[in-house]
């Protein structure tokens, strides 16, 4: 199992955002977390990045533990959050250079080169992020990601940003990366993308799981079945509000 | 448009000082805050009985206005003051910001600029929103100067306050008619060259009779400097030329209520003068606004420095330790910041010490090897606390090292690398100059104990700066909350006791890890001094150094727990 999480929970004071989360993310999967604003999404993705400590629970990466074995962990993870977080005083060629040597990428060069191409990138070896675009600096962030071989992928709201042809790009990007065997988990509010994309969905709400399983899986539940087959109609469902985005 | 600013600064003072009593709940706030408070109470306090006569000898000399505590003040106090407000106001032109006027928040970009409200409003609010601070910096400086009677402080606040304003408009001024010069029609393009134009000219027509009275003949003393500028300053053209400026800083040195009041509505009078200029540059403002929200947009919430990528010749090798990737990065951190501003900055600071190195008695070289000291124990004691390209600034940055496999001892290490390679370099190179120059100084002591004390100051110097270094590391990972990130810095009653808990902790554990290294070097040197001469002080210092150096390797490796229980929402909370 490249992504295994067990009763994960994470508190704020107080206020707790995850839940006894439990799931796991095979390899070649690619797993959608959906739920709504203050679901608990973005917490649980920094949780299994390292970036949180949960507050309790296991989470292992490629069998090693993310708490007992961090370095081996964080090798075999890569994370891309929504918000590009780069250096500002390093270009783009020399955040790539900096991720190859912290993570032993072999070749990073010839790596680097073909991914930037890939991102269409290209020209912009030597900018630095702020002469950037918001959504060139995201790719940056998700170029770092991917040059190395991360076995698990984590993306938080990977198409923000990008335009059409960058949002096409992406989602070949991470199709491609779980047809060679990596494990994702891509968290969106974007419901077509992740019916397109996502060999499964975990839904939240409120810091739990609430649901789990593939849209066919979904639909045929006793419980949505009157909600439709779509992602869409099942999340409102799921999430106790009419098509129409109301509350029930 | 008043009434919307007022209510937005009740709210945010409101919002604020909530946040600020609900932090306090936290015991690390509370510690802090009442460190902060007792600093406070034991300076006011002090003040208070020096000036109700409690200490006598004291009480008589701080009780004096600035004019009477320095008597060559009275005579060219205003003229000084007057000529440095010329010099900011010229220099200021070379070295323009947007001004803090103008420096619109991100939340005041997205409600109010589209929001049915004139150029001419929005800085008025901008102006209003200001006085806050603008009130609370003389305020605390009044209380906190150590001369001046009550009322000599009342007015110094008063006057502290029209500088500032005067200046802060001013700066916007400026930001203001620069964007009028890229303007097409040559009539704005000269109006906004005007300010420029009087400035430089008021500049010129100071500067050749300052000059000549300066460097005519040689200066007897600071009162005969003095007299020689308030000279100048009083006649012909350049009273003419000073007059905006020595308007604005003389009741500063009013001895009392009555000059006080003579003089206050001339300096009122330039500070309306500048509001005005800014009023009647507001075409500019549309372009300039545009500016500052595209700068919004594309800047992170924090305020951070701007960086050209310059090739700096290091090519970060593919494979090798972490440490080293570390300091490669902070070496483009710090080679990429570097400004036009900086060196000009420098270049003063340079020509001031070969002015001063110039009129000294000493002569120039033994003034630049005591300067050279001066810069070895600055650069060893205070180097490491000012110096914070490692941790301390890229904790803003750590929700991408989290995610990085790398050991916490690596991390601590490699972020300390480049600040005590440089602060080393400085030593070092200063060590040098000082041994070099040192007959000036140290005539009657031998090249032998010269030579061995300095090479152990080379030795110990970086065992203590990364000693330092390894200790700010340390608390920015155990108290992150305690640091401040960047160009952000915490205010506050806390703020200032978490200062103070800081630099005296530092300071307490410097002496603690010292003090093994110092005692066996001592040992070595009481033995072996005997048979060595002076050349013991290099076997002592290179003990001393390995001693502390072994303790610093210690303390890295010691910090992974604390930086494995590290996460963002420690450092989040702090913004």
């Amino acid at each position: 199992m490249a992504l295994s999480v067990e009763h994960l929970r994470r508190t704020y004071g107080a206020f707790t955002a995850v839940d006894d989360l439990s799931f796991e993310v095979r390899a070649g999967e690619i797993v959608g977390l959906i739920g709504p604003n203050g679901a608990g999404k973005t917490t649980t993705l920094r949780s299994l990045a390292g970036i949180l400590k949960p507050t309790s629970g296991l989470v292992r990466i490629d069998t090693h533990d993310l708490t007992g074995a961090p370095l081996e962990a964080k090798r075999r993870l890569a994370f891309m959050p929504d918000e590009p977080h780069l250096f500002e005083y390093l270009t783009v060629t020399e955040h790539l250079r900096l991720i190859g040597r912290l993570y032993g990428v072999p070749d990073i060069d010839r790596r680097s080169t073909a991914l930037l191409g890939e991102l269409e990138l290209t020209g912009k070896e030597t900018a630095l992020p702020n002469e950037l675009s918001r959504g060139m600096r995201q790719k940056v962030v998700i170029a770092c990601g991917l040059v190395r071989d991360a076995t698990t992928l984590l993306f938080d709201e990977p198409l923000t940003g990008l335009d059409p042809i960058g949002i096409r790009r992406m989602r070949t990007t991470i199709v491609a990366r779980a047809r060679d065997g990596a494990a994702i988990l891509l968290s969106s509010h974007l419901l077509h993308l992740v019916e397109e994309v996502c060999t499964r969905v975990i839904i939240m709400d409120r810091g739990r799981k609430i649901a789990d399983g593939t849209v066919a899986e979904l639909a045929s539940r006793a419980d949505l079945a009157e909600a439709g087959s779509n992602l869409e109609q099942i999340f409102f469902r799921v999430t106790g509000h009419d098509t129409a985005g109301t509350a029930r | 448009m008043i009434g919307a600013s007022l209510y937005i600064i009740a709210c945010s003072t409101r919002n604020r000082v909530r946040r600020w009593v609900k932090r306090l709940g936290e015991p690390r706030y509370l510690v802090a805050a009442l460190a902060g408070a007792a600093y406070f109470f034991f300076v006011l306090n002090t003040q208070l009985r020096v000036r109700s006569g409690a200490q006598q000898p004291l009480s008589r000399r701080a009780s004096r206005s600035l004019a009477e505590q320095f008597p060559a003040f009275a005579l060219g106090g205003a003229a000084v003051a007057g000529l440095a407000v010329l010099a900011v106001a010229a220099g200021s032109w070379l070295f323009p910001g947007t001004g803090t006027l103008l420096d619109f928040t991100r939340a005041e970009v997205q409600f109010l600029f589209p929001a049915p409200v004139s150029r001419r409003q929005l800085i008025v609010h901008r102006m209003m929103r200001s006085q806050v601070g603008l009130l609370f910096g003389p305020l605390v400086f009044a209380v906190l100067v150590p001369f001046g009677s009550n009322p000599a402080r009342i007015r110094m606040a008063i006057t502290l306050w029209i500088l500032l304003f005067s200046a802060r408009t001013y700066f916007s001024g400026i930001a203001l008619a620069r964007a009028r010069l890229a303007s097409r029609e040559a009539r704005k393009r000269q109006l906004a060259r005007l300010p420029l134009m009087l400035v430089l000219g008021a500049l010129a027509s100071v500067a050749w009779p300052l000059g000549r009275a300066l460097l005519g003949e040689p200066i007897v003393d600071a009162n005969d400097a003095l007299a020689r500028v308030a000279a100048v300053s009083a006649q012909g053209l350049p009273r003419i030329a000073l007059w905006p400026f020595v308007a604005l800083a003389s009741p500063l040195f009013a001895a009392d209520w009555a000059p006080f009041l003579r003089s206050l509505p001339q300096a009122l009078m330039v500070l309306l003068a500048a509001v005005a200029w800014v009023f009647l540059n507001d075409q500019a403002f549309d372009d300039i606004t545009r500016e500052i929200a595209d700068e919004q947009r594309d800047r992170p919430p924090r305020r951070k420095a701007a960086y050209r990528a310059r090739k700096v010749g290091w090519t970060l090798a593919p494979k090798g330790r972490a440490e080293p990737a570390f300091a490669w990065k902070a070496v483009l951190q710090t080679l990429r910041i570097v400004q036009v501003r900086i060196l000009v900055r420098l270049g003063i600071f340079v020509g001031w010490m070969a002015m001063v190195a110039s009129i000294s008695s000493r002569g120039i070289s033994a003034s630049l090897a005591v300067f050279a000291m001066i810069v070895v124990a600055m650069s060893t004691l205070t180097g490491p606390l000012i110096l914070r390209i490692d941790l301390r600034q890229d904790l803003q940055h750590l929700e991408v090292l989290k995610t990085w496999p790398v050991r916490a001892a690596e991390l601590v290490r490699g972020e300390m690398l480049w600040p005590a390679a440089l602060l080393s370099a400085i030593v070092w190179s200063m060590t040098g100059l000082a041994l070099y120059l040192s007959t000036a100084v140290f005539s009657s002591t031998s090249l032998a104990l010269r030579a061995s004390a300095a090479a152990a100051v080379c030795l110990v110097a970086p065992a203590l700066i990364a000693a330092q270094l390894a200790i700010h590391n340390a608390a920015a990972l155990m108290f992150p909350a305690w640091v401040s990130l960047g160009g952000w810095r915490a205010r506050g009653v806390d703020a200032v006791g978490q200062r103070l808990i800081v630099v005296g902790g530092t300071t307490l554990l410097v002496a603690l890890a010292a003090a093994p290294g110092a005692l066996l070097g001592g040992i070595i040197w009481f033995a072996f001094n005997r048979f060595i001469g002076p050349l013991v002080l290099v076997p002592a210092g290179a003990v001393c150094a390995a001693v502390i150096g072994v303790e610093v390797l210690l303390v890295t490796e010691a910090l992974g727990p604390a930086y494995e229980r590290l996460d963002v929402t420690a450092i989040e909370r702090t913004e």
